[in-house]
Parts: C-alpha cells; structure tokens; sequence
C-alpha cells in the first residue's frame, strides 16, 4: 500500500515536474516574444517610387532669321533634364531651309549655295535658369505656375556646307499648363562665323519658337 | 527627301516621348496611396515649387498628406481636403508614416557622388586650338574606376573634327573635394575639310589618349570636371612619316545617377 502511494506520488511529481519543466521552458521565452512582436503593420515608403518630373521632351515650332538668307520657318526639339527645380540642361536639335540672298534675286544669277548646302541644321547643349519663377492668375480661381529663364549653351550649326561653332543665348517665358504639360515662348540668338563672302564675319541668327514640351 | 525623313525623325522622337509620358501615367495610376503625418508644429504649403513661391497654408502636427509627386527637391502634395500645394524636402523629413517611423530619404552629398553608378556629362573647350563641344556617358564599377564613353565635336576655320573615344578613368582619391582623375582611351576621328577649302576627302583615322583632370561635387546630382587629354592620331602613311599629336581641355559639368 504504501508502495502504492509512494509509487503514486513520485509519479504524480514526476508528471507534474515534468508538466512544470515543459511549461517553463515556453514561458521563459514568451513574455519576450509577446512584448517584441509589435502590433504595427509594415508600410512600404519608397522614395523611387515619388514620380520625379525632371525630365522634359518639347516639340518647338517657330521663326528663325538667317543673316543674309532670309526669315525662314524653323522646326527644333529640345530635351531638357532639370537639376534642380530652377536649373535645367538642354539639349537642342534643330533646321531649317535657308532662303536667297537679295543678291541672287537682284541678278537673278547663279544660285551662291546648292539646295543641299542651304539646309540649315543645329544642335546645341544649354544651360538655363528660371531667373524670375511666378504665378499667372487668368482668374480669379484659376492659377498657373510661370517662370521666365535664361539659358545659353554652345553647340555647332552646319550650314553652307560647313559645320560652324556656335554660342546661343535667350531668353524666354514658360507657362505650365498641367504638371505634365507646358508652353514656352522662347527668343534666342545664335552667333556664328561666315567666311562664305570672302570675308570672315561674324552672324547673328535670331530664332523665335512656341514650344509644347511635356513633363515626364 | 531627307529634309521631309528628319521631319519624320522629329516627329518620331516626339510621339515617342508622348508614348512614354501615356505609359508612366498608366503605371502610377495602379498604385496605393501612402499618407504622411506631420511631426512638425507645422509645414508650410507654398503654391509652387520654390521658396520664392508663397505659402497658402499651413498643414499643422497631427494632420495628414500624401505625395503626389516631385521636381527636384520639392514635392507636390496633398491634404485630407485635397488641396495640393509644394513642400520642400526639408519639410517632407518631418513627416511619420502611419506606423510612427520616420521617412528614409536618400542624401544626395558627395557620399551619393562617390557611390554613383551612372554620369552623363557636357564640356566644352578647345581640342588644337579649336572650339570643342563633348559629351560624355560613364558607368562605375567601383568608387575608383570607370568606362567613359565620349563623343566630341571640333570645329575649326579649317575643318571640323567629330571623335569618339572609349576609355578608362581611374579616381584614386575619390572622397577628396577636388578629386584628381587619370584617363587613357582609345578611339576614331573624323576630319572634314570646310566647303571653301579644296580639299579631296574627309579623313578618318584611329586614336589613343592619356589625360588628367579632377572633379568636385556642386551639389545634389551636380558635378564640375576639368580634363586634359593629350592624343596621338594614328595618321602615318606612304606620304606622312609622323603620327599627329593633339592636346585638349575642356571644362564641364556632369550629373550622376
């Protein structure tokens, strides 16, 4: 009998020893695990997912005055990468078809240049600044963002079948239509070397443009 | 003929960009909005992106906003009413996102300069004399070493040179402020005699190039770079014995991504 009990006994212990060691082993590591967890859930903030609108492709369509050849119409592209929300570099292509000379219409002569020669083709790499950034109000409840800049650059002008360095300055007033979409009115003057008379001169070449670029 | 494809080309290049604009818009559209919560007493709203435009309101500690997107440093943002206005990054940094932890923004300091992986850069200056035009694309592969490709274009009263030129750059001191590089390349130019000139055919010939030159970070993506290169123009022949030797600088500026 007393084996009986003692036998009862030790095993109880033994159950309850062992229920006791199997229950505190989690409970050693679960109050951690229950203060650790947090209660807050993930959220993804990525900032290369914030859509950037530095870049700007504009389709430019305008006037160009070449010195001796006339007003001619001119067509151009600009892409335009803005550093910082003033300052942009531009790449510029444009051309356009050089006219006659007054020369060649007084004598009614022989033409100075060839057709292909009187295609008037630029590039140039510019740099620009929003110099007086502004606000339109075209009512009372509608508003857009303005900036009037001025950018310059150098880059090459191939015309009169030679290529020919060029320095490039203006100014001009953009308006921004969308976040996506606006309007420049852009007046420039390109400076090159002419020694196509015989004489070395220096030209001014003033261009006029309406350019819808979008931002992207 | 040509003058009507450069057209087309233009016109290409334009609905190209029309195509990606359309693309992008769609992609952004699908995603979900996170709101901000502002942990300053107050950021103000201006009502462009520049410190010069002015502040409409004021969204105060507590409220909330999301981003809509950005220029540069300046982001386009929107209250809980809807109204949407510019914030400048400064301002954005003392937001919390709903969860209470802080925004990770990445610093664009010379740090971000010496980690960069792409730079795409404009120079000008003077190859023999002449004005130069140059751009340039590069990829790192480490902080001290970096393929360059370079396209350059000279003109002079006598011709015009176009080059193109692949090279290596090594930056051995990259965390300095104004850090010295070396270069050696190699490459092909094309000389074209001017119209007045009668001259028989353009020359193309093959090139190699040491050069030498440092940069300085601006600030944010901008970088200032002053190179010279000095090039030997392979250019010996049955009627020339020697091989042209031609120095270049240029100065510029570069952005990196």
């Amino acid at each position: 009998m007393e084996i009986g009990f003692r036998g009862l006994f030790l095993s109880l212990a033994l159950l309850v020893g062992s229920s006791v060691q199997a229950a505190s082993d989690p409970a050693a590591d679960e109050p951690d695990s229950v203060l650790i967890e947090p209660k807050i859930e993930r959220i993804e903030f990525e900032e290369a997912r914030i859509d950037a609108r530095d870049y700007e492709i504009a389709l430019l369509l305008g006037y160009i005055s070449i010195e001796d050849f006339g007003v001619q119409p001119l067509l151009a592209v600009s892409m335009s990468y803005f550093i910082t929300e003033n300052i942009f570099a531009e790449l510029r292509l444009g051309q356009a078809t050089a006219g006659k000379t007054s020369y060649e219409v007084l004598t009614a002569g022989a033409p100075l240049l060839t057709d292909a020669e009187r295609d008037y083709q630029f590039y140039s790499l510019n740099i620009g600044y929003h110099l007086l950034p502004g606000e339109a109000f075209v009512t009372r409840n509608l508003t857009y963002n303005t900036a009037f800049y001025l950018s310059g650059g150098i880059g090459n002008t191939d015309f009169a079948g030679s290529d020919r360095f060029t320095i490039n300055y203006g100014a001009g007033y953009r308006f921004l239509f969308k976040d996506w979409l606006d309007v420049s009115l852009d007046f420039r003057n390109s400076v090159h070397d002419m020694d196509l008379f015989g004489e070395l001169k220096t030209t001014n070449n003033l261009q006029f443009t309406l350019g819808f670029g979008l931002v992207f | 003929m040509p003058r009507r494809q450069r057209i087309l080309s233009v016109g290409w290049l334009y609905l190209t960009g029309l195509c990606l604009l359309l693309a992008s818009n769609l992609l952004r559209a699908g995603e979900e909005v996170v709101w901000l919560t502002v942990d300053a007493p107050f950021i103000d709203v201006h009502t462009g992106p520049g410190d010069g435009f002015p502040v409409f309101h004021v969204i105060e500690r507590g409220q909330r906003l999301q981003v809509l997107d950005r220029r540069a440093d300046w982001f386009r943002v929107a209250d809980e009413k809807g109204r949407t206005g510019w914030v400048p990054r400064e301002s954005l940094l003392r937001t919390r996102l709903a969860n209470g932890e802080p925004l990770q923004f990445e610093e664009l300091d010379q740090q971000a300069f010496i980690g960069r992986q792409w730079e795409v850069g404009v120079s000008g200056g003077r190859l023999k004399g002449a004005p130069l035009v140059s751009v340039y694309g590069g990829y790192a592969f480490t902080e001290n070493l970096s393929a360059e490709l370079t396209l350059e274009h000279s003109v002079g009263t006598v011709s015009s040179s176009k080059l193109l030129r692949l090279g290596l750059l090594m930056q051995p001191f990259p965390e300095w402020s104004y850090s010295p590089f070396f270069t050696i390349g190699a490459g092909y130019i094309s000389v074209r005699p001017n119209a007045t000139l009668i001259e028989p055919h353009d020359k193309d010939n093959t090139l190699a190039s040491v050069g030498i030159g440092f940069k300085t970070w601006l600030a944010r993506r901008f970088v200032l770079r002053f190179e010279v290169d000095e090039m030997v123009i392979f250019s010996a022949n049955k009627d020339q014995d020697d091989n042209e030797e031609i120095t270049e600088w240029k100065l510029g500026f570069a952005v990196f991504f």
